[in-house]
């Protein structure tokens, strides 16, 4: 999806804007839970936290929960109970099937938050490549990492991309990213995030994540909220829970292909 | 509806059987004597007739019917000199006038309502007339002197941000607001991200603002009426005038084709804010453009005195490239044939073919080389009719079918590309309109205006047709063939207004309209992007409805010196639109489902006090009013106030004329800030802060406040040759005021989060000079 960035309020913010810090009044609210649940097939591991809102200015990170019950059913009933560890419930001997549905439960107290994910077959990574691209317009010059993938045809696919920079994962705002193959359907896929460059000796290891399609669509619009350029949205809301009884959050199956390369000094293309 | 519509026959046999009497007719045409353009809303009084009279038309036309005798006829337009005459009236005569602006004026008149007392005694209510020669001295930014800045001073107006031409009427959004140029709708009015209108006011004869009553020949917006007349040119002499600004340029030329038959006017305008990018150092800046242009073009022809027509255009663009990378341009074409006719001296007729169209341009080249383009164009026969029944009755009638053809978007790339081309079906559709209408006198203290307009609009094949179930998936696509009609929606607007004089310097009116919206604007942003997009009324989405009842109290004091009004309205919006969580607007066609239907209504109460005459002259509007919305999907179920709800707006502009060279104005304006969401909470998904919203638009922005000061020397004032300088300063006291409020995580604190205001204009000073000769 070509996305259209407003890049002229900002061109012409830049000659007179001005920005300053300041203190605004904000209602409390009482606290919601916020469920995160993952279920990966590479490798085998399924993740839930459970933890709720805090007030907007709070700076201490949120408090993970514990005390509830976490379950996830396949489609053939077989339950799996997620033990918890250290604020997160895990469970590593769920082998995930493609194509089947999970329901995951989270029991806190008297209530039951319930959501359910698929998960897709894995897109593999075909291969990846780098090339040095020279200094252009807002983009600096540097190596630049390709990687190229067959989207499956015929059916919709959605990915998230995952960076990790000398085994370190990327995560800043703008590293948070969704795509789909409404563009590309069945195509074979080059994909290059230009504004990502490295340095030689870098060791840069790229995951292609396949979602089902409520959980892309929640993450994109946690990705519009967080996104730094969304100021001008005349009207922020919260995305669409994944959850029954008001949780906030969302429950993700998806499979993953990962290949790392290393930037070397006059490697112009491995493709 | 019923009994509306048998009141309106009844009305209309009492006027006809008033015609039976034995009347002549009095007719011509009003001029101004040194241009030869005509006059629109002159005032024609009978002086031995008490509230007997009339006032010229768009094209300056007026007719009067007298039984036989003698009169005495004053013709009134404010700024020019009097003109009376004396008539023995025993035949059908035609009295054209020629009037001489007043030589030497003490003081502008600023906002200009036609006659002294108009805006007591006329049936109108709500309306606001501008004439952009009379409103230069008002400090602007950038010193563009803009109508929509100005309108935007105006009580019951509201612009849409700061510095923004974009703007809102008594609680309707910026989509429902009819700005038509000679006709034409211009369906995205700002350049530049809203910052600037695309109306040069070197080309504007005339503009106005219908906000409370809203006639019956026109239709299509819920909101209000902006009917910009362009000028017609100067028919005695050539002329030439000029302006040169910080940011723009601009050249008028006008003349006679044929002396006193024909005339023309060329007006343009040009930013060159780009041109300073060619100092950077930066080569990609240095090969990138940023301007945008205006052109105006009109001629007209009096065939005869029975026939006159009429041609107008207007082109515009903003272009946009970034070296090689990225290109965008946008704009507006419209063109307006008319011929004026007179069928006899009573019945006026116009017929207008008109034309308009907006399309935007993307062009991403470098690898990508892909092309993006949406339009929206209209092609529009009108037929409007006056007759000019007796002094007491004019009735309007007529009708108009409009085709739009919109292109909500195409994507096309080069073969092997791996983006696909992407084609979102055109929407193509009919909008009829029919109307009738009659503006009554019946005694001095009464008028009356009554009428009835019917509005429907057809979808029409090719193209697909979507449905959808509850949840908004797809359920059926149907494929239509050419022409072949889907939906037809719309009804009856009635449209009444009432007048009474309490005494001669006072009055209270009344009126009420119903209006159909069929065309609506999806845009998510607060600021007005060229990429919103015109969706029409269909099988999925209802036309907007609104209802709007007003009451006012009209008051001039000290010999119409000083004008004040106080109106009260309440406004009634059915089938608004809002969009579900992130909603994707663009290149989707099935935007349809991203959409939620609601209501909404509107309350308030608007003062304005004018002084219209004397070395200090101005006015002072204030506005109280409430603004909400509600939709099943949003905040609950619960009522919301719209972002635009802006409890207190108080605007004051004062004019002071030092000498006859030296004029120093001001302006300061002060608003409740906007509704706004602002988070109340939080918490992290994937390791990122996200914000936690518990309602809709729940807070407010900073209250906003502002000074504008400006002056202007006239530096030379004779026949042949005119310039003066104007300088102008915005925001005098460098308010901050709030463009928006960011909430993020902490660039110095990672995993605090703080509140960020971000502020556009500090002081802008600027200056101009503007030639005339």
């Amino acid at each position: 999806m070509i996305r259209m960035k407003l890049i002229f309020p900002v061109f012409i913010l830049l000659f007179w804007g001005c920005e300053k810090k300041i203190d605004v009044d904000l209602n409390e609210t009482n606290p919601v839970i916020v469920i995160e649940g993952t279920l990966s097939d590479n490798p085998n591991l399924a993740c839930v936290k459970i933890s709720n809102t805090t007030s907007y200015y709070s700076s201490e990170p949120a408090e993970m929960l514990a005390g509830a019950t976490v379950k996830i059913t396949d489609e053939e009933g077989r339950e799996f109970e997620l033990i918890e560890n250290n604020g997160q419930y895990l469970n590593n001997s769920i082998i995930p099937d493609a194509n089947c549905q999970y329901r995951l439960s989270v029991t806190m107290g008297e209530n039951v938050y319930e959501s359910v994910s698929k998960m897709h077959r894995t897109v593999f990574i075909d291969s990846m490549a780098v090339a040095l691209n020279e200094d252009y317009s807002v983009f600096q010059e540097g190596y630049n990492v390709y990687l190229y993938f067959h989207d499956p045809p015929g059916e919709n696919n959605y990915y998230r991309l995952k960076m990790f920079l000398n085994g370190e994962e990327e995560d800043a705002p703008e590293d948070f990213i969704f795509f789909d193959d409404n563009n590309t359907n069945g195509k074979f896929v080059e994909l290059r995030i230009r504004r990502k460059t490295y340095e030689v000796g870098d060791t840069v290891t790229y995951q292609l994540q396949t979602l089902d399609k409520a959980a892309y669509e929640y993450f994109s619009a946690v990705s519009e909220l967080i996104d730094e350029n969304s100021a001008v949205s005349a009207s922020p809301a919260n995305p669409n829970p994944n959850f029954s009884n008001g949780a906030l959050g969302y429950f993700s199956a998806y499979s993953c292909d990962e290949k790392t390369i290393v930037i070397q000094s006059k490697i112009k293309s491995l493709k | 509806m019923l009994r509306t519509t048998t009141l309106l026959f009844l009305f209309l046999e009492v006027c006809f059987s008033l015609a039976a009497q034995k009347r002549f007719v009095l007719s011509g045409n009003i001029k101004d004597a040194a241009s030869g353009e005509d006059l629109i809303g002159a005032t024609i009084v009978v002086k031995n007739l008490q509230s007997t009279g009339t006032t010229s038309n768009a094209y300056g036309f007026y007719s009067l019917s007298l039984a036989k005798g003698q009169y005495q006829l004053s013709v009134q337009f404010v700024g020019y000199e009097t003109e009376v005459f004396n008539l023995v009236l025993d035949e059908n005569k035609s009295l054209n006038v020629e009037m001489k602006e007043k030589s030497f004026e003490i003081g502008n008149i600023t906002v200009t309502g036609e006659r002294a007392d108009r805006n007591i005694s006329s049936v109108d209510m709500g309306n606001i007339k501008m004439i952009p020669g009379r409103i230069e001295s008002i400090p602007v930014i950038f010193g563009e002197h803009d109508v929509f800045k100005t309108i935007q001073l105006t009580a019951g107006v509201k612009p849409a941000g700061e510095g923004s031409s974009g703007f809102y009427v008594r609680g309707g959004g910026i989509d429902q607001n009819l700005i038509s140029l000679d006709e034409a709708p211009v369906y995205n009015a700002s350049h530049l991200m809203g910052f600037f209108s695309v109306f040069n006011s070197e080309s504007i004869k005339d503009a106005n603002l219908m906000k409370g009553s809203i006639p019956a020949e026109f239709g299509g917006r819920a909101s209000s009426v902006f009917d910009i007349k362009m000028k017609d040119g100067n028919q005695k002499e050539y002329g030439v005038t000029g302006n040169v600004g910080l940011i723009s340029s601009g050249l008028t030329v006008e003349g006679p084709v044929v002396k006193d038959k024909s005339s023309f006017v060329v007006s343009g305008r040009r930013t060159y804010a780009d041109m300073f990018l060619v100092f950077s150092n930066d080569e990609d800046v240095n090969n990138s453009t940023l301007y945008f242009y205006d052109l105006n073009l009109k001629t007209n022809y009096k065939i005869n005195k029975n026939n006159r027509i009429f041609l107008s255009g207007y082109f515009g663009r903003d272009k946009f490239r970034f070296a090689e990378e990225f290109g965008f341009d946008w704009g507006n074409k419209t063109g307006t044939f008319r011929w004026n006719h007179n069928f006899s001296e009573k019945l006026f007729s116009n017929t207008s073919f008109i034309f308009s169209n907006y399309s935007y341009n993307i062009n991403v080249l470098r690898d990508l080389d892909v092309d993006i383009r949406s339009e929206i164009q209209d092609w529009n026969i009108k037929q409007d009719f006056s007759y000019y029944a007796n002094v007491r009755n004019t009735i309007k009638y007529g009708g108009n079918m409009i085709y739009h053809n919109i292109l909500p978007g195409e994507i096309s790339v080069p073969q092997g590309s791996i983006y696909s081309p992407l084609k979102i079906t055109r929407r193509k559709a009919i909008e009829w309109a029919a109307y009738v209408s009659n503006q009554q006198t019946i005694s001095e203290k009464i008028k009356l205006y009554y009428g009835l307009r019917l509005a429907l609009f057809s979808n029409i094949g090719p193209g697909e047709f979507y449905e959808f179930d509850g949840d908004g998936v797809l359920t059926n696509t149907v494929e239509k063939e050419d022409f072949e009609f889907v939906k037809t929606q719309g009804g009856l607007e009635p449209r009444l207004g009432l007048t009474y004089m309490l005494s001669a310097e006072s009055s209270v009116k009344a009126s009420y309209n119903r209006i159909y919206q069929f065309l609506h604007l999806l845009s998510n942003s607060t600021t007005a992007t060229p990429t919103d997009l015109w969706l029409p009324s269909s099988n999925n989405v209802k036309p907007q409805i609104s209802d709007q009842f007003s009451l006012g109290y009209f008051r001039n004091f000290k010999n119409n010196e000083f004008e004040s009004s106080l109106e009260i309205y309440y406004k009634d919006l059915e089938n608004q639109i809002d969009y579900k969580n992130s909603a994707d607007l663009i290149f989707n066609s099935t935007v349809e489902a991203e959409l939620v239907f609601g209501r909404g209504w509107a309350y308030g109460a608007e003062l304005t006090v004018k002084r219209n005459y004397g070395r200090i002259n101005g006015w002072l509007s204030y506005t109280w009013s409430k603004t909400m919305r509600q939709f099943d999907e949003i905040n609950q179920g619960e009522p919301f106030p719209a972002r635009h709800d802006r409890t207190h707006d108080f605007s004051i502009v004062g004019m002071y004329d030092i000498n006859d060279r030296l004029k120093l104005s001001a302006t300061w304006v002060y608003y409740t800030g906007n509704a706004v969401t602002f988070p109340s909470g939080r918490y992290e998904i994937d390791g990122r802060i996200v914000e936690y919203y518990t309602e809709r638009n729940g807070y407010r922005m900073p209250d906003y406040h502002r000074l504008d000061l400006g002056l202007t020397w006239i530096r030379k004032k004779t026949i042949k040759f005119e310039s003066s300088w104007n300088f102008s300063i915005y925001n005098a006291y460098a308010r901050e005021n709030a463009y928006y409020i960011d909430f993020r995580e902490s660039e110095t604190n990672p995993g605090e989060t703080e509140a960020v205001q971000f502020s556009l204009f500090k002081i802008v000073p600027s200056v101009s000079y503007k030639f005339k000769f």
